[in-house]
C-alpha cells in the first residue's frame, strides 16, 4: 500500500539565505537541497552541511556522527541524497557552515492512519486443554517486531494474578512473512512431563481455572503506531489433550449441493496447519484447487473447489506433520511414551471418498 | 550470523529462506586491544539517519581471522526496514560492510517458506566444513536442524535433521534448538545445544545427515526461568569451560571436562539443576549477546540500566 508523506518544513522562507527545501521525485526516496547560497563550490561539501537526527540534548547532538550520504553540486544547488531515505517520523537537522551557520529542522511527518488491531486468536473455543503449546493472534495490519513479549500477558483470574513467563520468548519472534499473524508458543518446558521448568514451576495453565490473555494496546505496528485498542481473551482451562491426531476417525459428508465438502476433525487442530497439510486430491492425483474454511472453533474443516466436483473417486490427503494446538500429530501424540512399544508410525494418510 | 575459515561471514536471511556466505576479505590479524565503545546504537543510529531505538542489533561474531567486529543491524520497523552489516575494526571505528561488489554465494533453504509458514533462523555455527543452521517454524512445532555442506552444493540444501528430546528415557518430543556452539569433545566434533525446553544436549556433527532423526545426549538440565542466547567455549588454565549468556540468569559457566565423562541424564533430576556443575557469573548483567574475542577474552554487548547499548571485551571468568 503506498502512502502518501505529508512533509513539514521549517521555518525558511525563501529570502533566507541560504534556502532549504525537501524534494522527491515520484517513486524516488527525499532528497535535501540547499540553495540561495553564496559559499564557492567546494570539494568538501560534508564540511559544509552536516545532516544528523534531531533527537536528544544539544550536548548528544553536537557529539553525533553525520548521516551518511552523497553529496552533489549543480548550478547553485547543493544536494545531500542520504545512504538510507529519511524515516517518517524522525526529526533531522541540517547544520549548514558555508559562508554562514543556519540550522534547518525538518521531518516526513507520518500521514493518519487506520491503527492496527487484534482481528482474531487462535485458538477460538473459550475451553482450552492445560497442555495448550500454541496460540496466533492476527492483526489487521503489519505489527512491529521486537516488543512482543513486553505486550502479551496471561492473567489468571482465578488466582487473581499474572502468570510469570508462561511463554517461549525468543528474541527472533515468530512472525509470518507480513508480518500480521504472531505465533505464541507456551514454554515448552513446562508443557513437557519430566521436564526441569515443570517440575520447579508447574504447567502455565491448570485445568479447572480461567485465565485471560491480555494484549497491550501500546504494541506497535510497522509504522510506530500503537494499536486501536488492547484486546482480552478469557478462556476456562480443561484437562490435558494427549491424543494424537487420528484422521481415520474423521467423518467425511458431502459434497453438498453447494459443492462444499465438509469434514468433522474431532477436536480442534492447528488454524495455519490446517490451511496447508490437508488437501484434496482427484483420482489422478493432482490437487484440487480451492477454498479452505474452518467453523466450530477450528474443529470442522471445509472444501469449496474452484472448479465442479465431477463422478468419481476423490482423495483426502492429511500430512502427518498436521498438529492440533498442543503439539500432538498425526499418529504421533505431542509427548510419545517410549515405554509403549505399539505406536504406529506417522505417516501420510488418505481417505477415499466418491462423488455419485 | 557465523564466520567461517578465511574470514568467510555466513549471514541467515529468515524472510527469503536464504543463507549467504559472503567473502569479507578481512584475513589480517588486526591487533590486540580490548574493544569498548559505548551507546554503539546511538552512534550506528547517526550514520544511517535514525535514532539509536530504532537501531536493532540482531546479532554479533567475531572475526575469528582477523578479530574485528560484525554486527547484523536492522534500521527502523517497518515492512522494508533496510537490514545492514556493520563492521567495528579493532581502532574502535565503524563501517557498514560495502555489499556491491561483494563475492558472495548463497543456498535457499528447503521447505522454508510456504505460505504464511516461515522458518526464523535461530543459530548458524560452521564445523567439519559443514555450515549447520538450526531454525524454528512459525507453525508446525519442531526442529529445523541443517547441516550444509560448504563450498554451497547445489544438490545438497540441507535436508532437516529430526531432534528429538528424550526425557528420561520416558518421553520422546519435537526439540527445536535455541542456540548452539560447536565443541570437541575427545577429538570429536559435536554441537552442544541449548534446547527451547531448555535441557543442554551435546550431538555429534557426523550424526547430522539429512533426514536422520536425531536424540541429543543432555548433559545439563538449565533450571526455570532460562532463556538461554548464545553459548561459547574456551580454555583457562589448560581446562576446557563453556559460557553462556542467558538472559534470566546472566552468564553461567560451565566446566567442559565433565561432558566427556557426563552420562545422559536418565534419572528425574534433583535439586536446582542436575548434570554438570555451574557457576553463576552474575556481575555480567544484561548481557544481550556473547561471543569469544579470544581464549582469553569474551565480547558483550551490553544494555545498561540507563538503556545504553555498550559493546566491551572482558576477562573470560
Amino acid at each position: 500500500m503506498h502512502i502518501t508523506a505529508i512533509i513539514v518544513l521549517a521555518v525558511a522562507s525563501q529570502l533566507e539565505s541560504p534556502a532549504f527545501r525537501l524534494t522527491a521525485k515520484p517513486g524516488s526516496q527525499h532528497v535535501l537541497e540547499v540553495v540561495n547560497f553564496t559559499a564557492k563550490p567546494y570539494q568538501d561539501w560534508p564540511s559544509k552541511l552536516k545532516v544528523i537526527t534531531g533527537d536528544g540534548t544539544p550536548e548528544q547532538r553536537a557529539a553525533r556522527v553525520p548521516m551518511l550520504g552523497i553529496y552533489t553540486y549543480e548550478k547553485g544547488t547543493l544536494r545531500f541524497v542520504p545512504r538510507f531515505p529519511f524515516s517518517v517520523g524522525v526529526n533531522y537537522l541540517a547544520i549548514w557552515t558555508g559562508e554562514n551557520r543556519r540550522e534547518f529542522a525538518f521531518s516526513i511527518q507520518k500521514p493518519v492512519v487506520v491503527r492496527s488491531r487484534v482481528v482474531a486468536i487462535y485458538p477460538s473455543g473459550d475451553k482450552l486443554p492445560e497442555n495448550m503449546l500454541r496460540m496466533y493472534l492476527h492483526f489487521s495490519q503489519s505489527m512491529s517486531r521486537g516488543d512482543a513479549f513486553n505486550r502479551i500477558r496471561l492473567y489468571c483470574d482465578t488466582d487473581k494474578k499474572f502468570v510469570e513467563m508462561p511463554f517461549l520468548e525468543l528474541d527472533e519472534e515468530l512472525w509470518s512473512p507480513d508480518r500480521k499473524r504472531f505465533t505464541l508458543l507456551f514454554d515448552p518446558g513446562r508443557i513437557k512431563r519430566e521436564v526441569k521448568p515443570r517440575e520447579d514451576l508447574g504447567p502455565a495453565l491448570e485445568a479447572g481455572k480461567s485465565f485471560t490473555l491480555i494484549v497491550d494496546p501500546k504494541w506497535e505496528d510497522a509504522n510506530g503506531t500503537p494499536l486501536a485498542e488492547g484486546y482480552h481473551k478469557t478462556f476456562a482451562v480443561v484437562a490435558a489433550d494427549r491424543q494424537a491426531i487420528d484422521p481415520l476417525k474423521w467423518k467425511i459428508t458431502g459434497p453438498n449441493e453447494a459443492g462444499t465438502l465438509t469434514v468433522s476433525l474431532g477436536k480442534p487442530h492447528d488454524s495455519a496447519l490446517l490451511q496447508r497439510l490437508v488437501w484434496v486430491e482427484d483420482s489422478i492425483g493432482e490437487k484440487c484447487a480451492g477454498d479452505i474454511t474452518l467453523s466450530s472453533h477450528q474443529s470442522v474443516w471445509s472444501f469449496q473447489p474452484k472448479r465442479p466436483w465431477l463422478h468419481g473417486r476423490y482423495r483426502l490427503v492429511v500430512d502427518h506433520r498436521l498438529e492440533d494446538p498442543c503439539g500432538n500429530r498425526v499418529h504421533e501424540p505431542f509427548e510419545t511414551d517410549l515405554t509403549k512399544t505399539d505406536s504406529p508410525k506417522p505417516i501420510t494418510v488418505v481417505r477415499k471418498f466418491t462423488v455419485k | 550470523m557465523a564466520f567461517g575459515p578465511d574470514g568467510v561471514l555466513f549471514v541467515g536471511d529468515p524472510a527469503s529462506a536464504t543463507i549467504f556466505a559472503i567473502a569479507t576479505g578481512d584475513t589480517k590479524p588486526t591487533g590486540k586491544d580490548d574493544v569498548k565503545v559505548e551507546k554503539i546504537t546511538e552512534q550506528i543510529g547517526s550514520m544511517i539517519g535514525v535514532p539509536a531505538a530504532q537501531v536493532t542489533i540482531n546479532d554479533m561474531k567475531v572475526n575469528p581471522a582477523s578479530g574485528n567486529v560484525y554486527l547484523a543491524v536492522t534500521r527502523g520497523k517497518a515492512m522494508d526496514a533496510a537490514v545492514l552489516i556493520v563492521r567495528l575494526t579493532r581502532d574502535g571505528k565503524l563501517a557498514e560492510l560495502p555489499m556491491k561488489d561483494v563475492v558472495f554465494s548463497s543456498v535457499v533453504l528447503l521447505n522454508a517458506t510456504d505460505k504464511q509458514r516461515m522458518e526464523t533462523i535461530t543459530s548458524l555455527g560452521f564445523a567439519s566444513g559443514k555450515l549447520i543452521v538450526a531454525g524454528l517454524s512459525n507453525e508446525e512445532f519442531a526442529s529445523t536442524l541443517r547441516s550444509i555442506d560448504y563450498p554451497f552444493v547445489e544438490a545438497n540444501k540441507g535436508a532437516g535433521v529430526k531432534i528429538f528430546h528424550g526425557a528420561h528415557g520416558k518421553f520422546e518430543t519435537q526439540a527445536p534448538v535455541r542456540t548452539f556452539t560447536t565443541y570437541k569433545v575427545d577429538g570429536k566434533e559435536q554441537i552442544l545445544a541449548a534446547y527451547t525446553c531448555t535441557p543442554l544436549v551435546t550431538i555429534p556433527v557426523e550424526d547430522l545427515k539429512a533426514g536422520a532423526k536425531v536424540t541429543g545426549t543432555t548433559i545439563a538440565e538449565l533450571g526455570n526461568r532460562n532463556r538461554p542466547l548464545d553459548i561459547i567455549v574456551y580454555k583457562k588454565d589448560g581446562k576446557d569451560f563453556v559460557l553462556m549468556a542467558n538472559n534470566a540468569r546472566g552468564i553461567m559457566k560451565i566446566s567442559a571436562d565433565q561432558f566427556s565423562k557426563a552420562e545422559s541424564i536418565t534419572a528425574r533430576p534433583k535439586g536446582d539443576t542436575a548434570g554438570v556443575k555451574f557457576e553463576t557469573v552474575a556481575e555480567w548483567k544484561g548481557v544481550l549477546q556473547l561471543d569469544k574475542l579470544d581464549e582469553g577474552r569474551a565480547l558483550i554487548l551490553v544494555k545498561a540500566d540507563n538503556g545504553d547499548m555498550n559493546v566491551k571485551s572482558i576477562a573470560m571468568p
